[in-house]
């Protein structure tokens, strides 16, 4: 007789979920995007009243899900060369475009104010300061392969190997660098451009000649609802493009 | 494997299996009988049981018909469940449900009576083994024997066309027993079930049952009345499985004229015995004398009766259990011709029994049983 | 708070309890009581998800289950979506990876009554369901218990299978677990901690109801 209760909210909760839509615009998002995408997210959906939700993680597993059948309606990629991945496997695109290109930031744990000469690390490393650096994984994340170039360019890469500590994506790369377990890693710089933001003070811009450029592209796949064909289009506004423009992404010249 | 059934209202049972624990058993069990299922451990007594009620021996060639219905006949390919058949069974270890109290163990055996009848039932029912004031009992606060009564409860409870007891009192205490005992034969005189009784205690057995049936590594040796089989055993093997004593092969001679008793020849001695058969002469034969039928010679007291069959030697050992002495004599002092009988403490005392002492016996003619070899 | 990802994580762990109980029934009964062929192959396969690394075990069922599976094509077709990234892929790997604990409390149970006490209801007219019901069942009862709560805990705590075949797809497969790891990489503690809090509370009082109920149903041990 004590099952009863549990059991008949248990029946109606069952129930309950079986009639919930899922209306929302599903998007699947490059860790490195999130602050901006965030706000342009809430705009937009003060804007329309439609509900956007956004998958973060890496551009290669995020990619890697689409082929596979994820149920994305637009990816926003850490590079073009994914979408590019995406459109050779047979995922059908219907539009794709340029819409941020972003930056490295170095950020050296407990290091005081410091000139912005990205050699700094060099010298770190040749002291060996650094005996733990994070990085996003090369494989999967676009600002990780970035980081690993200026790591080469830098002429370290040899000596940095050993003590790299890599994050799944750019944000949970820089998460390891912010800890205190780290000394320190290479992070998307539109982590470090708020004054809140816990890299304050403490990082150095990496000089775009040094690794390849990180132009953002983005794909509206061709499984998109009439709400994700808004929100692409938003995406490329002036609105949007202002966001991005405050936490330090450059964007690609208006369109028309 | 013919089995003519005469009688429908009892249960009668015909089983003939190989595989597994072999059968070859044959018996019947009337109303208002008591059949008790006698055999050492691994005689298949119980899987016997356990066939009856239907728990196992798809197998094989069977029939078992109880009250004129038929419950098992492998020829027509007829096999009726346990809850098909009528069985009331009563386990060894009571196998009561422990999350139910006693009324609701007994309420359990009883989906065949209507709704609103059963708790009056189950509790005549609990009153009549003498439980009442203890329905609300659960298990685990019973006694040994309580939770024998539960157990015999709830088999009543059925309505059986059969009862069937797997060695029920062999997990209680003797003065228990005694109690059950008593209880049990009150029970028959009130229930008109055929009741089979599986169990290794000859004693018990022959206390509680009208009739006995004998097995041995699955087979039926003899089936009964008690005094027929424990007086004439079918064959030395029966006798040896009843705990007779006094079994010796011998040669069977031919009368000297009609008038004369049958003669077995006993290694030295010619032994006189009344009953007929035809055994042909000259035959080996195994025969055996009850411990009654084993007279003392009295010093004191000479009679008639010494000449019959007169045996001498010396009380090989003498053993005092309570008010009775048991003697072994060894005749002619060989302990291969030890015959054992029980005289009251009186009456050996007043024989000046002992050990060592020499002593003569007859053997009561009428008291001895021949049996063909097998 | 996110509530569509704690919503997402009560539905797979309540559904997965729910389907998982009369299956567990029916296998550990089976496993108890019967003699079979391939029935040690059986009881290794279902103690296989509590000894494989879930990575392990999210690799195959992503296998199994994916888009070039005969069960995720055939999926596909019947419901127009593909079966990984979906509620009911992360369902059917969380039926999967919970067997053992669903199956194992369950199954020792049935095997402590005595078969004995089966027989004896049989005996006594009850028919093979009717002994379910009313014997096996309540006797069996800590054991079914144990199962329950071990399902329900662990599917709310499993995180690595969910991610692999579910991906983190919000309101469908981002449970509450993977939002909390989420939140962490988005530097958002804050939420973490609320969330991480919740579900240990949530756990903790679902685990001591349940005991409650069970030690209420053993008065007459």
């Amino acid at each position: 007789m004590t099952l009863r209760v549990p059991t008949i909210c248990i029946a109606i909760y069952l129930a309950l979920s079986c009639f919930t839509a899922r209306a929302d615009v599903l998007i699947a998002a490059a860790s490195n995007i999130m602050a901006p995408l965030d706000e342009i997210i809430v705009q937009f959906e003060e804007q329309t009243g439609e509900q956007v939700k956004v998958s973060y993680g890496a551009s290669g597993v995020l990619s890697r899900q689409i082929m596979r059948g994820a149920p994305f309606e637009i990816l926003l990629s850490a590079d073009r060369w994914h979408i590019e991945i995406l459109s050779s496997q047979g995922v059908g695109i219907l539009a794709d475009e340029d819409y941020a290109t972003g930056r490295l930031a170095l950020f050296l744990n407990g290091a005081s104010p410091i000139s912005q000469d990205i050699s700094i690390l060099t010298s770190f490393y040749e002291l060996g300061k650094i005996r733990k650096f994070a990085i996003a994984n090369p494989e999967h994340a676009p600002y990780g392969r970035a980081a690993r170039d200026v790591l080469v360019k830098l002429g370290i890469w040899d000596l940095a190997k050993t003590t790299l500590v890599m994050g799944e994506n750019a944000n949970q790369a820089a998460r390891f660098a912010a800890s205190a377990s780290t000394d320190g890693g290479l992070v998307p710089h539109s982590l470090t451009v708020l004054p809140e933001s816990v890299f304050s003070g403490n990082t150095v811009i990496v000089p775009a000649d040094m690794h390849a450029p990180l132009h953002q592209r983005m794909a509206l796949l061709d499984r998109a609802s009439s709400a994700a064909r808004l929100f692409y289009d938003f995406l490329r506004s002036n609105n949007a493009r202002s966001v991005f423009l405050r936490y330090g992404y450059a964007v690609p010249e208006q369109q028309g | 494997m013919a089995v003519t059934i005469t009688d429908t209202s009892g249960i009668h049972v015909d089983i003939h299996r190989q595989n597994g624990i072999a059968l070859e058993a044959t018996f019947s069990c009337a109303q208002n009988e008591l059949l008790a299922l006698v055999g050492p451990s691994g005689s298949g007594k119980t899987t016997l049981l356990r066939t009856i009620a239907g728990l196992e021996g798809q197998d094989g060639k069977s029939i078992i018909s109880c009250r004129g219905d038929i419950w098992q006949d492998s020829t027509a390919g007829v096999f009726l469940s346990p809850q098909q058949r009528r069985t009331g069974l009563v386990f060894q270890d009571y196998a009561l449900f422990p999350h139910m109290s006693a009324l609701q163990n007994v309420l359990a055996a009883m989906e065949h009576i209507p709704g609103p009848l059963r708790h009056e039932r189950a509790s005549e029912i609990l009153s009549r083994v003498h439980l009442g004031g203890l329905e609300d009992r659960y298990p685990k606060e019973l006694s040994g024997g309580q939770k024998q009564r539960v157990s015999l409860a709830r088999a009543l409870a059925r309505d059986p066309s059969v009862l069937l007891l797997d060695e029920p009192f062999s997990a209680v205490d003797q003065v228990t027993r005694n109690k059950l005992y008593r209880e049990l034969s009150e029970l028959r005189q009130r229930v008109e079930t055929p009741i089979i009784l599986v169990t290794h205690n000859l004693e018990e057995a022959t206390l509680l049952a009208d009739k006995l049936c004998i097995l041995h590594h699955g087979r039926t040796l003899q089936e009964g009345s008690v005094t027929d089989v424990m007086a004439r055993p079918a064959s030395a093997l029966v006798a040896r499985l009843i705990d007779m004593r006094n079994l010796f092969r011998g040669t069977f001679l031919d009368r000297a004229t009609p008038d004369d008793p049958y003669r077995i020849q006993w290694g030295d001695h010619v032994i006189e015995v009344k009953s007929a058969s035809d055994i042909p002469v000259g035959k080996e034969v195994d025969w055996v004398v009850p411990g009654s039928g084993v007279i003392l010679h009295r010093q004191d007291r000479p009679s008639n009766g010494d000449r019959e069959n007169p045996l001498r030697g010396h009380v090989s050992n003498l053993l005092r259990i309570g008010d009775t002495v048991r003697v072994s004599l060894d005749v002619d002092d060989r302990a291969e011709t030890r015959i054992i009988f029980q005289l009251s403490s009186r009456v050996a005392n007043r024989n000046n029994l002992s050990q060592g002492a020499e002593i003569s016996v007859s053997l009561a003619a009428d008291s001895i049983h021949i049996m063909q070899p097998d | 708070m996110d509530w569509q990802s704690l919503n997402v994580s009560l539905q797979l762990a309540v559904w997965t309890t729910v389907i998982l109980f009369p299956v567990s029934v029916y296998l550990s009964r089976a496993l108890a009581w019967r003699q079979f062929a391939g029935k040690s192959v059986i009881e290794a396969l279902v103690a296989l998800p509590l000894v494989l690394p879930p990575t392990v075990l999210g690799f195959y069922l992503l296998i199994m289950l994916g888009g070039d599976s005969v069960v995720g094509q055939f999926y596909e077709q019947i419901i127009g979506q593909p079966l990984v990234f979906s509620f009911e892929g992360i369902l059917i790997a969380s039926l999967i990876f919970n067997l053992p604990f669903a199956v194992q409390p369950l199954q020792r149970s049935f095997e402590s009554i005595s078969g004995d006490l089966r027989e004896a209801s049989w005996c006594s007219g009850l028919s093979a369901w009717q002994t379910f019901w009313r014997i096996e069942l309540p006797l069996a009862w800590p054991g079914a218990l144990s199962s329950i709560v071990l399902t329900f805990a662990h599917t709310l705590g499993e995180f690595g299978v969910v991610l692999m075949v579910g991906g983190n797809i919000p309101g469908e497969t981002k449970t509450l677990a993977i939002n909390i790891y989420d939140r962490v990489q988005a530097f958002d503690d804050s939420t973490a901690a609320t969330m991480s809090a919740f579900l240990l509370i949530f756990s903790f009082i679902a685990i001591v109801v349940v005991q409650g109920l069970g030690s209420r149903a053993g008065k007459w041990r």
